[in-house]
């Protein structure tokens, strides 16, 4: 495989071989956000033909779009940006183990086109599967199970690769930090990718156990998924609607938004342990996913419904304190708050969906719950996303963006989500069921499938419009630090950094070293 | 800048590691743990709900089940042996404990083979045999990734190119250590909670 070579004339390998953890990140991330496009193709596609009265391929359209958006967008986006920035961060040369972060990223496109195969292969629509979530599952397949046989497999990648991922970027937290980076001092964002992390390590091994007896259960014609309890137990402790990382997402933005918010405010979190408590916390409360009730299959992320899922979802309001506080001291523009803004508009959103759903007191197994799934476990952590790849485009992609584009991208982002899930919960608020064709019977339902379609419109125009900013050639020189008030070391580096991250591995004396630099200080 | 001069990190960037190895071992042998629970998890699950658990003709073959929690026990120790091995400077010994092990980890792939295929029953008969042999390959799974660190270790060693302080041999034994603790954990399990019912 030939070199390329960069805008500045030096030589650098082929994405094939690269261990480079810079461009293999940032090709996970845009891997990501091109498969929320497909996820949302997939979605566009009930949506305008439910506007016109009929859906075809209801189901295997739906599993497509499930399958991207529970497994191959938010983590891996997340991670992805993390294995860009953290190593920045943190003052190494590398990731702990380069190789597998290149590992991470094509077993990743190996479980997407399996996904896609899957849905290519599968020749008729699945039966009935409403108990089941979004999956194909044995015990409600007939016929042809080629098509769920691969897209089990997909996502039996997709899930490895995350977990790989995560491992990676925990053991390099713990093991290549700068001299006298303790752990209480680590940026925002690699503190949450660290207990994000390891949250991660613990919660995907279980998805990864549940898609293999699906698997076999299917490959081999068993019969694990016709007992009794187990569809309680796949919508509730396998699938994403009941799993930890429906939350997960949520401590990665905490995470990139502490930080984007003490770069705006040129200061470090006033309440700086208050914020790492609470980022930790939402972290281990995910794990109260599992613990809900057997009435909460479709209520844990409802918060109202289920009281012990309003445990993460105050820690979270806790650290949005911890980013206040900051502000009394004055901040200056940022482009990246727009999107952060708007993150924590859909949380608000999320909180009065949530109110609303336990007061009118909502059937189990409508839209309305997939609009609380589809807020707090892709809207959110995607929109806050954007926002962190806006903060950290000079080192992404070696640009800094306007605020221009992160106006246009964070609100078209949270205005796009804002109407799809308004369709949903208004599907729900009419009673009409979560997974299935026959929810888009009445009129007044098709008026709105085509506000959600609308709502999946204005995410692509987002996504593309991001894209564009990032992949538009740089005109200017920039610093170490273009925004001029950057607290950890990602900001000493060259913007977009050499090959080797640093010249010299700084030593730290604080939670902001670059303060402790330009008040004349070693950092 | 050459290709290769932009790949080399400056003399200054360079210093020790603290045992990534290790501590990555240990996470991903925690991952398997969890996940040989969650199949644990989904056996006693339906174990409650069944009305004759394990199905009638279900016939545990002793011996094998002996033999195969034997082999691993074995495999665990020679890791172990050439962990302490490679700790004390003895080199010889280590590589015999790695070869060893790995050894015994092929071995009980194929003893886990065997047994599947003499059990009596298979993966689509029932639940309880998808689940048991859904357990016993995940553990497979992981002896076989056990071996071929355990090879890795091997070859480097051999050649000269592992880390001084034998970390990788280090960083396999204790892999193998939670290898073995998911053969107890999960099929282990399932089988002492077939027998008490």
């Amino acid at each position: 495989m030939s070199d390329v070579r960069t805008d500045s004339g030096a030589r650098t390998e082929s994405i094939f071989v690269t261990a480079d953890h810079k461009r293999l990140g940032r090709a996970q991330a845009i891997l990501a956000l091109v498969l929320l496009a497909v996820a949302g193709a997939g979605s566009l596609a009930v949506m305008a033909q439910a506007a016109g009265g009929e859906v075809q391929k209801f189901e295997s359209l739906w599993s497509l779009h499930d399958a991207f958006a529970g497994v191959f967008v938010v983590l891996p986006l997340w991670l992805g940006l993390a294995a860009v920035v953290v190593p920045l961060q943190i003052g190494t040369t590398r990731l702990a183990f380069p190789l597998l972060q290149s590992l991470t990223l094509w077993t990743l496109i190996g479980g997407a086109v399996l996904v896609l195969a899957g849905y290519a292969m599968t020749p008729a629509p699945f039966a009935d599967r409403s108990v089941f979530s979004s999956i194909p599952v044995p015990a409600v397949l007939e016929g042809d199970t080629r098509g769920a046989d691969l897209m089990t497999m997909g996502m039996l990648l997709g899930a490895l690769a995350t977990l790989a991922a995560a491992l990676n970027l925990v053991t390099t937290i713990a093991t290549r930090r700068a001299p006298g980076l303790t752990l209480g001092r680590l940026p925002y964002f690699s503190w949450s990718v660290l207990v994000g992390g390891v949250a991660v390590l613990l919660a995907t091994p279980v998805f990864v156990a549940g898609l293999l007896v699906v698997w076999m259960d299917q490959h081999f014609g068993g019969s694990v998924f016709e007992t009794e309890g187990m569809e309680f137990l796949w919508t509730h402790a396998v699938w994403l609607g009941g799993r930890p990382e429906a939350f997960l997402g949520l401590v990665f933005a905490l995470g990139a938004g502490s930080d984007i918010v003490a770069t705006a405010t040129r200061r470090g979190l006033v309440a700086d342990k208050p914020a790492r408590a609470g980022i930790a916390a939402v972290a281990t409360l995910s794990f109260v996913a599992w613990a809900g009730g057997p009435d909460a299959v479709d209520s844990v992320l409802a918060p109202f419904v289920d009281p012990v899922s309003l445990l993460p979802a105050l820690a979270a309001g806790a650290v949005v304190l911890t980013w206040l506080l900051n502000f009394r001291h004055g901040a200056r523009t940022h482009a990246a708050l727009i999107p952060i803004v708007a993150a924590l508009s859909l949380g608000v959103v999320a909180a009065l969906n949530a109110a609303l759903r336990a007061a009118s007191e909502v059937e189990v197994g409508t839209g309305w719950g997939r609009a609380s799934l589809t807020l707090v476990a892709v809207a959110i952590p995607v929109t806050a996303a954007v926002g962190a790849a806006v903060h950290w485009a000079p080192k992404v992609a070696g640009r800094r963006l306007s605020m221009g584009a992160g106006a246009v991208t964070g609100l078209a982002l949270a205005g796009g989500f804002a109407l799809l899930q308004a369709s949903a919960a208004l599907l729900g608020a009419d009673g009409a069921p979560r997974y299935s064709a026959a929810g888009f019977a009445e009129d007044s339902h098709q008026q709105l499938a085509l506000l959600g379609a609308v709502g999946v419109v204005l995410i692509a125009f987002a996504v593309l419009r991001l894209l564009a900013a990032v992949a538009m050639p740089t005109r200017e020189g920039l610093g170490a630090d273009p925004y001029g008030t950057g607290l950890t070391l990602e900001w000493l580096t060259a913007s977009p950094p050499a090959r080797h991250n640093f010249d010299a591995v700084p030593e730290v004396r604080s939670a902001t070293p670059l303060v402790d630099a330009r008040s004349g200080g070693s950092t | 800048m050459t290709a290769v001069a932009a790949i080399a990190a400056p003399a200054s960037a360079a210093r020790p590691s603290r045992s990534s190895l290790t501590l990555a071992s240990y996470i991903a042998g925690a991952a398997l743990v969890v996940a040989s629970a969650a199949v644990l998890a989904a056996f006693v699950a339906i174990r409650a709900q069944a009305d004759s658990w394990p199905p009638d003709e279900i016939n545990f073959d002793e011996y094998l089940s002996a033999m195969l929690s034997a082999t691993m026990f074995l495999a665990v120790c020679f890791a172990g042996w050439a962990s302490w091995a490679s700790r004390t400077g003895n080199e010889r010994q280590a590589l015999a404990g790695l070869s060893l092990a790995a050894g015994m980890g092929l071995a009980f792939a194929n003893l886990a083979w065997y047994t599947g295929s003499h059990a009596g029953f298979g993966a689509s008969e029932h639940a309880f045999g998808l689940l048991l042999v859904a357990s016993i390959a995940i553990v497979t799974v992981a002896a076989l990734t056990a071996v071929l660190f355990a090879v890795t270790a091997l070859i480097r060693t051999l050649g000269r190119t592992a880390l001084p302080d034998h970390e990788l041999i280090r960083a396999s034994a204790r892999y193998w250590f939670i290898a073995g603790a998911a053969w107890f954990v999960s099929p282990v399990a399932l089988y002492g909670l077939t027998s008490v019912k």
